[in-house]
């Protein structure tokens, strides 16, 4: 609650009055008669541009990045987070376990959907439903749910079919639909695409955030109008937020620098050190939630793609240590990176609960060592490997990989480097069809226990153990230690748990860590966009002079 | 005359079958439009749920009869990243796409013909020595390259006209048009520009060495001889004679403007089928690129078969073939 209360500082700040907008828009005159203010930009306008468009309209049919962070404008869910990323209610006033498996959330009271129909718990039990709906991307974040009660309209109980301390957590990317809406709608499920129907939700939102949806042009733009009625606090009250996909980097660079757009998220790391001496421009950074890391096969007997004479030899432990001491991850940091990531040594960054401040130290970088391991793992003279990386997924992921294929060819692992774009990748991983290959995380709720659960444990197929478990890494000293901490409802337990069974995977080098990525946006002076670790643009607290 | 023309059309069918066939299995290979929907983190289960919801579980032989059928019945299906009608999302992409082509062309030819008929007749000119080499730079430059330079020059150092986007448009019901409003006009002008510089030097180019063919030929000295005056030769009688070549070139090249802009576009953030076909290749959404690979071929076989009839229609040995 507090930082509501420092935002309704700032807004005292960064009010505006009617007539300074309008001498802006003066003096954006000649601009406009020259064409330059591009699509009906006026002076009360924040124009963002990011790489690609969102998909949908409809916040329970794609899961993306992008999608979700310009939806968080319009729709809202339970709980958010506030500046220290802290959970803090939204449309849930409060919540507080009321039994082991049960949750009970009091809801906000006055408020409506953009079409003015009231907010209520019908609402909250209806979308957490239609979140478990088949056609539903976000089915992980209420997979734990057994049953929604409606106790009266402001109280709903949640009921879960196992002890889940991180339910309010995940609670976080449900947005509220309005339940009247969807059905008058015809949109009570999100959109089956087999089915070749096309549906309401996905050109058309009711919200309770502060913004509508003035006009969506797929690939083109997406226009937000203030919603007048809003009941939360904002920053600032920008009239009208404008989404502008640019695919092209240079292009998105030179329309901030020419004045056509305001922010772009997205910014390509060779062009920030430009952007920083360009009058008139800031550019804004924060460590991303996501880390990057070198996974291998640990299943396979004989390597898939690659020749090691017939064995597999990243069943070794010694050849996994040799792989880690051999990335120089500060120099892909200066070189490649051009400074924007942090060398890790975990497979979760700072900011997440179970990120330990003394677990940070990487093996240290060297060769000999590395050479001296793999020898007495039986591969003096190494051997070759395919590695697997996406070419248009993450940041520079092609460089990354050509440094570390030149490193590891000093110990003698002939990398044979597969680039590849990102819908041949993923399925490589899916499939398990790969033997060495990059791979970025990023956390779900800032919380460590989805990388520990879904990266880590054993594949069982159940309760979401090891759903992503690309590499076949098994461990049953760690599945147990993960068992027990997901879930303890105290903190403290929690955390050393997890803690512990970090250290143990770090020990058997489950992957080779490299490094957290650093997030960068770039805006022109005056407008103060902060950036959030997991990249979502949160409106609230923006503000524009 | 008709047995030339349905020996043409059912020619053109089977192209179109043929490219259908190639572009359904060639996709195929591209990737997996499930990453696109479900993106990195999806559990096997999801997979299964969204490929059983797409069909994709079934054998490919079965996915292209199905298609087939769809496709005759004028159902090209869902994007799989818009979540739209395939059709529905062409129809509205088509316009901007046109435009710009079109614009490219108009200027391409202001500026190509005369200089063309200019470095053809005043051949040992500085102004036409410039001409040829400027044309050779335009012809070899990388459109992309273009693009970025008008960008860095208009957009950014002079800010005068937008880098990217299309401007305010108007809804006509069913064309959206950029023509009528002045943020239209004025986003038009770099991407139209861009497309044109190779168009410009080639069209030069053509129309030179036409003209300077025809120049050489009897009629013109004929026609000097009578004393003309030259302006009207060059104009009224030798460029008359040089346009059917022209005119067939230029058919072909608006074809392949409508089709490969996807450069300048995506350059410009145009909003045509150019830079929807390049985001539905990153996304795999398979169902829109092959539609668009059909639309494509279906443009380029209306374009050969009018330039067909064309010459049946001007050259007089065909038409006395065809009657035998």
């Amino acid at each position: 609650m507090e930082a509501i209360e420092d935002m309704t500082k700032l807004n005292g700040i960064h009010g505006r009055t009617p007539f300074r907008g309008r001498m802006a828009s003066g003096a954006c005159a000649a601009a406009l008669a020259l064409g330059m203010a591009g699509s009906a930009a006026t002076a009360d306008t924040l124009r963002i541009a990011g790489q690609g468009d969102i998909g949908t309209l409809d916040p329970q049919a794609q899961n993306s990045q992008i999608t979700i962070s310009v939806l968080s404008m319009v729709y809202e869910s339970l709980v958010t987070r506030d500046e220290d990323l802290q959970m803090v209610p939204s449309l849930a006033l409060s919540w507080e376990p009321v039994a082991d498996t049960t949750w009970r959330f009091e809801l906000r009271p006055d408020v409506t959907f953009h079409d003015g129909s009231a907010f209520d718990a019908e609402d909250v039990k209806f979308t957490i439903e239609r979140a478990q709906a088949e056609t539903s991307q976000f089915a992980n974040f209420v997979g734990s749910i057994a049953s929604v009660e409606v106790i009266d309209d402001l109280t709903v109980e949640i009921e879960t079919a196992m002890v889940d301390p991180l339910l309010p957590d995940k609670l976080g990317y449900i947005m509220i639909m309005d339940s009247g809406w969807a059905e008058a709608n015809g949109v009570t499920v999100p959109q089956d695409l087999g089915n070749e129907e096309n549906t309401y939700a996905v050109m058309n939102a009711n919200g309770t955030g502060p913004y509508t949806i003035a006009e969506r042009v797929p690939d083109n733009r997406t226009v937000l109008e203030i919603n007048p009625d809003y009941w939360g606090e904002m920053a600032d009250d920008i009239e009208e937020v404008i989404y502008l996909p640019i695919s092209s980097p240079p292009t998105r660079i030179s329309s901030l620098i020419s004045g056509e757009v305001d922010v772009v998220i997205d910014v390509p790391p060779q062009d920030v050190q430009r952007l920083e001496s360009t009058d008139g421009l800031t550019v804004a950074r924060s460590p991303e939630l996501r880390t990057i890391f070198f996974g291998f096969d640990h299943a396979s007997g004989e390597l898939r793609h690659g020749d090691a004479g017939g064995t597999n030899p990243f069943q070794d432990l010694r050849v996994r240590q040799a792989v880690d001491s051999a990335i120089d991850a500060d120099t892909i940091s200066r070189v490649v990176m051009r400074g924007l990531s942090q060398p890790t040594a975990q497979l979760i960054a700072p900011g997440n609960f179970g990120w330990n401040p003394e677990g940070d130290e990487r093996a240290p970088f060297d060769i000999e060592h590395a050479r001296e391991l793999l020898a007495e793992a039986g591969y003096p003279d190494g051997f070759s490997v395919r590695m697997d990386c996406p070419t248009d997924t993450y940041t520079n992921p092609e460089q990354i990989c050509q440094a570390v294929s030149a490193m590891m060819s000093q110990i003698g692992i002939d990398i044979d480097l597969n680039l590849i774009p990102r819908a041949q990748f993923i399925p490589l991983l899916w499939d398990k069809d790969t033997s060495f290959f990059i791979i970025g995380f990023n956390t779900a709720y800032f919380d460590a226990m989805y990388v520990l659960e879904t990266l880590l444990m054993t594949q069982t197929g159940e309760d979401g153990e090891g759903i992503y478990n690309y590499s076949g890494y098994s461990n049953p000293e760690f599945d147990e230690l993960v068992r027990e901490a997901r879930v303890e409802l105290d903190r403290d337990r929690r955390q050393e748990l997890m803690y512990e069974a970090f250290a143990i995977a770090r020990a058997d080098v489950a992957y080779a860590p490299l490094h957290t990525q650093t997030l960068v946006y770039a805006m022109r002076d005056g407008v103060d966009v902060p950036v959030r670790p997991d990249n979502f643009i949160e409106i609230r607290w923006v503000t524009m002079d | 005359m008709i047995a030339f023309l349905l020996r043409r059309v059912g020619g053109a069918l089977i192209v179109m079958l043929a490219v259908t066939a190639i572009a359904f299995v060639m996709f195929n290979y591209l990737g997996d439009p499930v990453v696109a929907i479900l993106g990195q983190d999806a559990s096997e289960a999801a997979r299964r749920a969204v490929e059983q919801q797409l069909g994709l579980d079934r054998p490919i032989l079965v996915r292209f009869f199905v298609y087939l059928r769809d496709i005759a019945g004028g159902n090209f299906g869902l994007s799989y990243r818009l979540g739209q009608p395939v059709t529905e999302v062409i129809v509205e992409r088509l316009p901007a796409t046109v435009e710009l082509a079109f614009s490219g062309m108009a200027i391409a030819l202001l500026i190509g013909v005369p200089a063309g008929v200019f470095s053809a007749i005043r051949r040992r000119s500085p102004v036409s020595r410039v001409l040829l080499g400027g044309s050779l730079i335009g012809i070899s430059v990388p459109t992309f390259f273009v693009g970025v330079v008008l960008i860095w020059v208009f957009s950014v150092n002079l800010g005068v006209l937008p880098s990217f986007g299309r401007g305010q448009t108007v809804d006509l019901g069913w064309w959206t048009t950029g023509f009528l409003t002045s943020s239209g006009l004025a986003a038009l002008v770099l991407p139209a520009m861009s497309i044109a510089v190779f168009q410009i030097a080639m069209i030069m180019r053509l129309v030179r060495a036409e003209m300077l063919e025809v120049i050489r030929s009897d009629y013109i000295q004929f026609a000097r001889a009578r004393g003309l005056p030259e302006r009207r030769i060059y104009f009224r009688h030798a460029l008359k004679n040089t346009l059917i070549p022209v005119i067939t070139i230029i058919a072909l090249q608006l074809g392949s403007l409508i089709a490969f802009a996807v450069i300048t576009e995506s350059v410009f953030q145009w909003p045509g089928l150019g830079l929807l076909f390049l985001q539905s290749v990153a996304a795999a959404d398979v169902t829109i690129m092959s539609a668009y690979l059909i639309l494509i071929a279906g443009l380029f076989v209306v374009i050969n078969l009018a330039v067909d009839l064309l010459y049946f229609a001007i050259d007089p040995r065909l038409r006395a073939r065809a009657g035998r």
